[in-house]
């Protein structure tokens, strides 16, 4: 009896920790009926800008497949203090919040209104490096173009001769 | 019979290719002073070795085969042809260097995609891509929109008679103005006014909903050229969705649609003949087409409550309407939405919309409404020969800047460029259907490949099959060519081999 109680109490924490794990976009977007009106938690990598409006503001969060809209208050939303761009890997969220299908308050948007937003990992800058070889390929084709540019100058024309 | 092309003939295109070429070349000035302005060092170098390398080939080219002959119709068409795909493959250099694609392969997809204007993309990591990245992508549909033979007739072409020939194999046969020179000259200074208009608005809007300055002016920028040119492409991998903005997709709307216009048309409008603007038959056709096609989208979307309310329904069936029906591809939806929400009857809709596309002489694709307006004239004209008596006769006129009469010889030219585009369609969802996919998405990418549109159910993605990202890539040329200079092309080739001997003229 007690080992199937301590059975049943693993499943258990092991369904709830399933439920609680974060959505995936691909889930979310192919299955969205499914998810639309419930309470989910999703996480990714915010992107692009923060675009304040009033006193709430938009993100789209990017959780390595689609970027997802999310609604929410300024406070919220300017917890994030680095987007991702060329420069920069964004600070990685987790939102909780409501997902929509087709919010009727935002047009038809699939989107998320959080309610939460922790940020779990800080962004950071990328190390942008360039390759020498790609410095080397420059220099041949810019000796190559001067080359077939000049040349016609360099050879002396032949003179028509005159009959 | 078919004459065989003359070495003279070869030297003849391989000259004009080569000018071509340097043309291109000079234009990558303006991702690489991008790059400069925002330190992005990798991708000037990028776009370094792009423009050295396309300005080798391209003098080489003059050097190795110089001719001072002006073209005859099948150079004309060639040399047309033949610019487009060497333009995908330079085009692809830089994008492939800056690690944003898995393979060569993928970056030319991206990049006829680009210059055909079509907006399918299977670039990876756009949300992390440089700015000068994001100004040639959008660069190359600007320049594809306008047709890269323009922007040669513009400025490197002196008017001849070749210049024409060429102007006809970039699907532009009509000339806005009595002279070809003076018609590219001012489908640039349409281009460029609206460019500095739209852009201007775009900032102000992506300003007031919340981006820093900067970046509102450059996805401004970026936006008109890809909406205006109606081509598809987008900063961000959401599209317009990005924004969450009503007001951006106002704009971006009202951009689809000016884009969608035919040249001769802003011409008439610029001239103060606003009349025309509602007499001519292909506004007409395009009104009806989107009416009676957003009516029935509307009809499937509610039917099966995809959307809460009007406004959604409004902001999505409609948007994504426009967006198809030019030939655009912006988007505010997933693509994956497209096959599980809208259903079949909305769906069937958007690709009918695709597969029409915009008015002839303008930056949009698909079979174009003159075309499908001259079929409906021509089919109303038959059922009255039926239903009249004998002695009837019939006389059919469409007006279009002037008022035309419906000749046999105008149906059939119409007639054979809409068969071909349907065939082009159906080739296309047959490999689809092979490769695995369901019919109905594979009509779907299909038409919006051909007809140069953007739009997708999610099957364009760099996990796809080699194949089909060939056949696609195939499409995008056919389509934005509208065939012509491209059977011309493969006349050549078959002449080479087959055809006898003679002086072509």
């Amino acid at each position: 009896m007690k080992l199937f109680v301590c059975l049943l109490f693993i499943i258990c924490n092991l369904v709830i920790a399933a439920e609680a794990a974060p959505i995936s976009s691909t889930e979310l977007i192919e299955n969205a009926d499914l998810y639309s009106g419930k309470i989910v938690e999703f996480e990714g990598e915010a992107i692009g800008n923060v675009m304040v409006r009033g006193d709430h503001a938009w993100i789209n969060v990017k959780d390595g497949v689609y970027a997802i809209g999310i609604w929410a208050k300024k406070e919220q939303a300017l917890k994030i203090k680095q987007t991702g761009g060329y420069r920069h890997i964004g600070d990685k969220v987790l939102v909780t919040g409501t997902f929509y299908r087709a919010d009727p308050q935002q047009g038809g948007d699939l989107d998320i209104r959080a309610n939460q937003i922790t940020i779990i990992q800080k962004g950071y800058k990328r190390k942008l490096t360039i390759k020498r070889s790609k410095f080397i390929i420059a220099a041949i084709l810019f000796l190559a173009c001067f080359i077939v540019i000049v040349y016609p100058y360099l050879i002396p024309k032949r003179k028509k001769k005159i009959t | 019979m078919l004459l065989r092309p003359t070495n003279e003939d070869l030297k003849t295109v391989a000259y004009y290719i080569g000018r071509l070429i340097v043309g291109l070349g000079i234009v990558f000035v303006i991702p690489l002073i991008t790059a400069l302005i925002f330190k992005e060092w990798d991708r000037a170098v990028d776009f370094t070795i792009s423009m050295l390398l396309s300005i080798f080939l391209g003098v080489l080219l003059q050097r190795l085969f110089p001719s001072h002959q002006d073209m005859n119709w099948s150079q004309g068409l060639a040399v047309t042809s033949i610019s487009w795909l060497v333009a995908m493959l330079l085009g692809a250099i830089p994008l492939m260097l800056s690690g944003h694609y898995l393979s060569y392969l993928d970056a030319c997809f991206d990049a006829m995609s680009g210059f055909a204007t079509t907006g399918l993309a299977l670039i990876q990591n756009l949300d992390h891509a440089a700015n000068s990245l994001n100004m040639w992508r959008h660069l190359m549909m600007f320049l594809g929109g306008q047709g890269i033979v323009v922007i040669a007739l513009t400025f490197l072409v002196r008017g001849t008679a070749g210049a024409y020939r060429m102007y006809v194999g970039e699907a532009r046969e009509e000339k806005v103005l009595p002279n070809v020179i003076q018609t590219a000259r001012f489908i640039w200074l349409i281009s460029l006014i609206y460019l500095a208009f739209g852009t201007l608005v775009l900032t102000i809007i992506g300003f007031l909903e919340g981006m820093p300055l900067i970046q509102a002016f450059l996805h401004g920028i970026w936006i008109f050229m890809a909406g205006f040119d109606t081509g598809g492409f987008a900063p961000m991998s959401q599209s317009i969705l990005y924004y969450h903005s009503f007001p951006y997709e106002i704009a971006t709307m009202v951009l689809m649609v000016l884009g969608t216009i035919n040249f001769s048309l802003h011409y008439a409008i610029w001239s103060g003949k606003f009349r025309e603007f509602f007499k001519n038959i292909e506004i007409r056709t395009l009104f009806v087409s989107m009416t009676t096609l957003f009516i029935i989208t509307l009809i499937g979307l509610t039917q099966l409550r995809v959307y809460p309310n009007w406004i959604a329904d409004f902001r999505k069936g409609f948007y994504q309407l426009i967006s198809a029906h030019s030939g655009t591809g912006f988007t505010t939806i997933y693509a994956p939405q497209f096959p599980t929400e809208w259903g079949y009857l909305a769906l069937l809709m958007i690709i009918f919309a695709m597969a029409f596309g915009g008015s002839a002489c303008s930056t949009a694709g698909g079979i174009k409404a003159l075309r499908i307006g001259i079929f409906c004239k021509a089919f109303l004209q038959d059922l009255k020969r039926i239903m009249f008596p004998g002695s009837a006769v019939i006389i059919a006129k469409i007006h279009h800047i002037k008022d035309i009469m419906l000749e046999d010889r105008l149906v059939r030219s119409a007639m054979v460029i809409l068969v071909s585009y349907i065939i082009v369609y159906f080739a296309g969802t047959i490999i689809g259907v092979y490769y695995g996919y369901p019919f109905c998405d594979a009509l779907f990418e299909s038409t919006s490949a051909a007809a140069n549109v953007g739009l997708s159910t999610g099957i364009t993605a760099p996990s796809m099959p080699t194949g089909l990202k060939i056949t696609y890539i195939i499409q995008m040329w056919m389509g934005r060519l509208e065939f012509m200079s491209i059977f011309i092309l493969l006349g050549l080739v078959i002449a080479r081999f087959t055809g006898a001997r003679g002086r072509s003229k």
